[in-house]
């Protein structure tokens, strides 16, 4: 077994048992006429709250408040562990009330969203490593900028070099509109690469109709399309996982302030 | 393939991700050196700033940026390459700060706007309310104290924590008895005894691991002297067809000193259910089912089965007994007539007791006309109504022992008292002659705490007729309202000497005159010319006049005069007294001492620990029919039934069955999980009380003047 499983193993052993004497203590209080759902409540709003605080410590990395990574383990633990503490303090039913309503589908939202991060989070860096070069995100505009400017000088130089137009049509027609802006995104996250074996079997088709000179710039710019392919991988998957957090956090917010007025009402008649 | 991406403090600029501000020629490729402030506002001026060295600038344009140019400062010092501001741009950390902030600021207006407006009660009810609770009008302030208005007018009331002031509201529709916070409403004294006997009781099952493992993390909440919440057990708003009532087994026995698993495992044993007490109606089931029902004069009108004698009440719960004229006239109607009874038929309200009139009129102490063969004691009635008047209890006490016919050797004091009783005895006869029914009624006003009501009166009095009066003073005492005058004016009379008096007057009668006892066959009054009473005939089962005296004088000590109250008492509920009415019904002492005129009735609106429905169950009877369940004590000593219903013995606690107790096993047999259910609730109520709809705070409103008129819906 190794150490990384048996942490994971350790971690999820932990949850469960967590669950399971979150799960008696509400079940011993509801058979003692105890108000249980208060104190599940209670609890799951503490717990949400120190799930929110995450976000603030990466936005305070000077305390010494155990490593990032420590807390993102912490996060992911305590998330599912929240999932669970949810499930037992609306007693395994749908709710009823219009509040309560809107306040499970958020939990349930921000959790899946979270689930799905944490899935990104370990599917896409691995599969961005092996892709090519791995590329700044902050620099990719300025890449992409940079590779444009270079096709476009080696597709305004072969007209005078081969005295042919045929590489610059190509270029307006087939890829003018690829080297300007970020495309095939999707593709690239789910991983397909049929765009980029489209773009290469049509370079490969006019190949027959090109000389000598025409082939070496052609293959320059052939390099340069994967070149683009990798810059446009790099930026779906990077922007990907920084994206999930654009519904992850803003979501949390909207629970926590849907969460304090229900903690409110309910505290009232408790 | 190249890698174009040169990572280096020289070659490339350095992107720091958690800026809010990106140059807007980044995705140019061409970013200036400073880039946006904090605020977004570009800071361009130039590709370098000139360092002075000596008499010359030089060019400090980074390495990044393509090192030092070639044209170099001009000569003021100023960047010979300017750089044209540009449009700052939102980096991603800055727009996903922004959204954050949009959807918190979205989501607060929008809760704000909908909290302050009529709907916002409709959002923050946690669900709907049950049948039972919902309305088109109820508002949230109908259970919750302190919440009116719109949902925003809550925030002044939200730190006060309101499980119990809320119950109180319940309280408003619901009256549930004078401890209604208390476990079962019971007081916490009596909760402390029931614990202590069910702490005392044996089991044979165990405890519930999920209850013991619960112990451990919880307390029960209702135990002791702790106020429960309505809501710790009735969950509302969890739609309109929540049943309010449901509660599971363990959630019962939370607070119970003694916990089970199930009815048939564990559950305490049945002790003489249903039986707490001795029937107030005494019926010896045994003897009258071996020996009574088959005599031979009584063979034709017994009742066949259980389902003669009893029936079902309005609700099917409990078997009440039929009326009398139903089940039990055809063989006792003519007991209580007194057909063929040996003695007299009558209850000699009023006696003219034996007297030595002679000595006392010897001694001076003349007592006028007095029947020369009045042999009887008065009347425990006469007593009773003489009690208020002074001196009379004294002489009565005196005369106790003394043998009133033969006064010879009485010591002046006794002859006193005699003289005293005798015209205590003359004065009733006279003030009921002229008196009649109010006089009467102003005796009892004068021996009773509170003052009868109008048909207390009428019971006593029988419906007294003055003939019968009329006839006995004629007879009896012919000159009673001279003397009488005489006596009240000076003291004595004015003769000394017992004068003979006049003959009777009598209206003539035919040869074949039926006896006054049966003349009054169909109950009523009639004189005895035998014993100088004046006796009444029970009309029948129910006679009001018996009833009303033995209601009266079964409480005895909260009577002005409870010595001859009890006498009364004694004398009507004697075992062969006219009606037999202590034959069967039975005097218990508890809450008062009271005489059982109709057997056990259950009120509709009361509700015990346990409940049972008969008519549910009638259809699984078999054979054996009633005795199914109730089988007969036939190991029961003989006579000990009605050995518990001796005049000694009022308590009735005491007492021996016909029927041997209901077992667990009969009900479990069919009580299990997956047949009837035996669910806690099936049998036991929680509140043990009378259920009675309160008035309600709106009720009380609409009877004020000024709000008779109803408003429109």
């Amino acid at each position: 077994m190794t150490p990384f499983f048996q942490r994971r193993l350790l971690g999820l052993g932990l949850v469960a048992l967590a669950a399971l004497a979150c799960w008696g203590l509400d079940v011993s209080l509801d058979l003692h006429l105890r108000p249980a759902a208060a104190v599940s409540g209670t609890s799951l709003l503490v717990l949400v709250l120190f799930l929110t605080l995450f976000n603030a410590r990466k936005k305070l990395p000077f305390l010494p408040l155990l490593p990032a990574a420590v807390w993102m383990q912490i996060h992911l633990y305590a998330g599912c562990f929240s999932l669970i503490l949810f499930a037992v303090h609306v007693g395994f039913r749908l709710p009823g009330g219009r509040l309560e309503t809107a306040l499970a589908v958020l939990f349930v939202a921000v959790t899946v969203s979270g689930i799905l991060g944490l899935a990104i989070s370990r599917w896409l860096p691995a599969r961005i490593r092996v892709h090519g070069e791995n590329l700044m995100f902050e620099r990719i505009p300025a890449l992409r900028a940079a590779l444009r400017k270079e096709v476009e000088e080696l597709v305004l130089g072969s007209l005078p070099a081969t005295d042919s137009s045929t590489i610059a049509d190509f270029y307006e027609q087939k890829l003018r509109g690829y080297f300007e802006e970020p495309r095939h995104l999707g593709n690239h996250v789910l991983g397909y690469g049929k765009p980029l074996h489209g773009i290469l079997s049509e370079i490969k088709s006019l190949d027959r109709y090109l000389n000598a000179e025409e082939r070496k710039i052609m293959a320059e710019i052939e390099e340069r399309v994967r070149l683009k392919d990798n810059l446009d991988f790099q930026f779906a998957t990077q922007g990907m996982l920084k994206l999930w957090l654009f519904v992850h956090i803003p979501l949390t917010y909207a629970l926590l302030i849907l969460a304090v007025l229900h903690a409110l009402v309910a505290w009232r008649v408790v | 393939m190249k890698n174009w991406q040169e990572i280096n403090d020289r070659a490339a600029d350095y992107a720091r991700p958690n800026q809010r501000w990106v140059c807007g020629r980044a995705c140019l490729g061409a970013p200036c050196m400073e880039g946006p402030d904090a605020h977004g506002v570009c800071r361009a001026t130039s590709e370098c700033h000139p360092l002075r060295k000596g008499d010359r600038w030089h060019c400090t344009r980074p390495a990044a940026a393509g090192g030092p140019c070639a044209t170099g400062p001009l000569p003021d010092g100023a960047c010979c390459r300017p750089v044209p501001r540009c449009v700052p741009s939102r980096s991603l950390r800055s727009w996903r700060g922004l959204t954050t902030t949009a959807v918190a600021t979205v989501t607060t207006g929008l809760l704000a706007l909908l909290l302050a407006s009529d709907r916002g009660r409709d959002f923050v009810s946690p669900g709907e309310l049950s049948f039972a609770h919902s309305s088109s009008k109820s508002q949230c302030a109908d259970c919750h104290p302190g919440i009116a208005g719109p949902p925003v007018a809550w925030l002044g009331t939200l730190t006060n924590t309101a499980a119990q002031s809320d119950s109180r509201l319940c309280l408003n529709c619901h009256h549930m008895g004078e401890a209604p916070f208390h476990a079962h409403g019971q007081s916490p004294a009596e909760l402390a005894g029931l614990t202590q006997r069910a702490a005392s009781r044996a089991t044979d099952g165990t405890r519930p691991v999920a209850l013991a493992l619960g112990s451990l993390m919880a307390k029960p909440a209702g135990q002791a002297a702790a106020e429960l919440a309505c809501a710790a057990c009735h969950k509302e708003h969890r739609g309109k067809e929540h049943d309010l009532k449901q509660l599971g087994n363990l959630q019962c026995q939370s607070c119970h000193a003694r916990q089970f698993t199930s009815l048939a495992n564990g559950h305490p044993a049945f002790e003489h259910y249903p039986f707490k007490q001795r029937t107030r109606i005494i019926f010896d089931h045994l003897s009258h089912l071996k020996e009574h029902f088959h005599e031979a004069q009584f063979k034709s009108v017994a009742p066949a089965s259980c389902a003669d004698c009893h029936e079902p009440d309005e609700r099917g719960h409990t078997m009440q007994v039929k009326a009398f004229a139903r089940v039990c006239a055809a063989c006792h109607a003519d007991q209580i007539h007194g057909r063929g009874r040996a003695g007299a038929p009558g209850i000699a309200f009023l006696r003219v007791p034996g007297l030595d009139a002679a000595t006392l009129a010897e001694r001076g102490l003349a007592v006028g006309d007095w029947p020369e063969f009045a042999e009887g004691r008065p009347t425990p009635f006469m007593e009773w109504l003489l009690a208020g008047e002074p001196g009379v209890p004294p002489a009565l006490t005196k005369l106790a022992k003394v043998d009133l016919l033969d006064l010879a050797d009485a010591d002046a004091d006794t002859l006193k008292a005699a003289s005293q009783l005798a015209w205590a005895v003359k004065g009733l006869f006279f003030d009921l002659l002229n008196g009649g029914q109010p006089g009467l009624k102003q005796r009892f006003e004068s021996q009773v705490k509170s003052p009868p009501s109008r048909e207390t009166v009428a019971d006593l009095t029988g419906a007294l007729s003055a003939d019968v009066i009329d006839s006995a003073i004629g007879n009896w005492f012919p000159r009673l309202a001279t003397e009488i005058a005489e006596f009240r004016s000076a003291g004595k009379l004015k003769s000394a000497r017992a004068t003979k008096p006049p003959p009777p007057g009598k209206a003539k009668a035919g040869a074949n005159r039926v006896k006054p006892e049966d003349w009054v066959e169909s109950g009523g009054w009639y004189r005895s010319d035998l014993d100088y009473a004046v006796l009444y005939r029970p009309k029948g089962h129910a006679d009001n006049f018996l009833t009303g005296w033995l209601s009266l004088t079964a409480n005895a000590a909260a009577l002005r005069s409870p010595q001859p109250a009890a006498r009364v008492f004694q004398e009507l509920a004697a075992p062969k007294a006219p009606g037999l009415c202590a034959k069967c019904h039975s005097v218990d002492d508890h809450p008062v001492p009271r005489m059982n005129w109709q057997p056990a009735r259950f009120s509709p609106a009361r509700q015990e620990f346990t409940k049972f429905s008969h008519a549910s169950h009638l259809s699984l009877l078999g054979d054996q029919g009633c005795l199914s369940c109730h089988g007969l004590n036939l190991n029961a000593p003989a006579g000990s039934y009605l050995a518990a219903f001796a005049q000694d013995n009022r308590d009735s606690a005491r007492f021996q069955s016909n029927f041997k107790p209901i077992e667990r096993n009969v009900c479990a047999s069919c009580h299990t999980p997956r047949f009837a259910g035996d669910s806690c609730l099936l049998c036991h109520n929680y509140h043990v009380t009378r259920l009675r709809p309160a008035t309600t705070v709106t009720m009380k409103a609409k009877m004020q003047p000024d709000k008779l008129t109803p408003t429109a819906r």
